[in-house]
């Protein structure tokens, strides 16, 4: 089972597609995650099921890699139940920081709409989306994840790679969508931001649900209140006029789209 | 039997701690400051100075067996009791003046589960209102046996 522990949980699912649908079950989407490189040791780990669920969910995966074993279920001593999670602030504030990015991203499919029935193309509304996503989401949010939380984590992970190469395919939409805008590429600014809204939507998930209740459980109080002082003197550092701009746009998105 | 939580005649039967660990050694106290009651300690000690603080009510240590290595190591310390002591409006001010001047790191309130306990509880949240800076607060609830029922932030 070691063996199988150590791989990447992409591998162990290509070997044998039942072990996707076992991990399916207990809400461990990694199947249609897009790297799926984590190993399945740390997958296990990270998602922090409740003793007797973790020790089943094993059991049945070695039963299926390992047909042939007499595999045992291991016992689980009472008590070690799931405890009601409850964010650190400075994790709180980045899941505070996701509503509003989700409700943007949501937005993408109303503007796409606007993008394909239009005779012109609303660049205004289009730099305006694109400003969001450059100024609120990733310099003012993911910028905090990447420059500060991250180093409080073992950045070697694949967990870490995953999430910050989520970072630079989103950024590669948005830049494409920058250049669809400039040479009137309706299909272009369609597919990327479709691409961009589908990306965004998973990796917000994956942070507000795995990754950041596993980091959050592994941080002292002193590394919080380190965290929580980083946070607002990086926010100090960008201004307040850089989120009030921003959601003030979010506003008028939420004005423009709720009247139709 | 009636009568306040907070002040009730119990006794607890004696439990067998399920370990010799540590039963022959002697522990060093984790204390690194003095003094530590409320109304004696100065937010302008150097030791406040960023430090995660412990805001803890004066049965806590009785209670936990583990106080120190588990919970005032590597914390400075404050202690109180929301029940007894007079001038509580000076504890408020001090937990400002913590917060601003001696700019420490988190606070941590520590409290029996009594419901008077809570007190201290209010009396941190009102500290930090009123300071400009903002901090984590934790809030560690501790039964009448010496067991950690809740550590949460607040």
């Amino acid at each position: 089972m070691q063996n199988f522990m150590n791989m990447s949980v992409k591998e162990v699912i290509e070997k044998n597609p039942r072990i996707g649908e076992i991990l399916e079950e207990y809400h461990i989407g990694c199947v249609p995650c897009t790297v799926a490189t984590c190993l399945l040791r740390d997958v296990v780990t990270i998602h922090n099921l409740p003793g007797k669920d973790e020790a089943m969910l094993m059991y049945r995966m070695e039963k299926e890699l390992y047909p042939e074993r007499n595999v045992q279920l291991r016992e689980v001593a009472e008590g070690k139940e799931k405890e009601e999670f409850k964010f650190s602030p400075p994790m709180q504030e980045l899941v505070d920081e996701h509503v509003h990015i989700k409700q943007l991203v949501a937005y993408i499919s109303e503007v796409l709409e606007l993008v394909a029935q239009d005779e012109d193309i609303d660049r205004d509304l289009l730099f305006n989306v694109i400003r969001f996503i450059r100024e609120y989401a990733d310099r003012y949010h993911h910028a905090k994840e990447e420059d500060i939380l991250f180093e409080y984590t073992d950045r070697s992970l694949e967990i870490i790679n995953v999430i910050m190469e989520d970072h630079v395919t989103a950024r590669g939409h948005i830049q494409a969508v920058v250049d669809a805008i400039d040479t009137g590429n309706r299909e272009e600014i369609i597919s990327h931001l479709t691409a961009y809204q589908a990306l965004l939507t998973e990796h917000i998930t994956k942070e507000d649900e795995i990754l950041f209740p596993w980091i959050d459980r592994g941080l002292t109080t002193s590394q919080v209140g380190e965290i929580y002082r980083k946070f607002s003197e990086a926010d100090a550092e960008l201004g307040s006029d850089l989120p009030r701009r921003n959601l003030e746009f979010l506003r008028t998105l939420n004005e423009k789209f709720a009247s139709q | 039997m009636q009568g306040c939580p907070g002040s009730r005649m119990q006794s607890f039967e004696k439990r067998d701690s399920g370990t010799t660990e540590d039963i022959t050694g002697k522990r060093p106290s984790e204390l690194r400051q003095w003094p530590i009651q409320m109304h004696l300690v100065s937010p302008q000690a150097p030791y406040f100075e960023k430090s995660d603080v412990l805001l803890a009510a004066d049965c806590v240590p009785f209670a936990l067996a583990d106080f120190h290595r588990d919970h005032l190591k590597g914390n400075t310390l404050a202690i109180a009791c929301p029940k007894l002591d007079s001038g509580q409006e000076i504890y408020i001010e001090k937990i400002r003046a913590l917060v601003d001047e001696a700019r420490i790191n988190t606070l941590t309130a520590m409290i029996m589960q009594v419901p008077c306990c809570s007190g201290l509880l209010a009396i941190a949240k009102q500290g930090l209102e009123r300071a400009e800076r903002k901090i984590p607060l934790k809030v560690v609830v501790v039964s009448l046996q010496g067991e950690v029922l809740s550590e949460q932030w607040a």
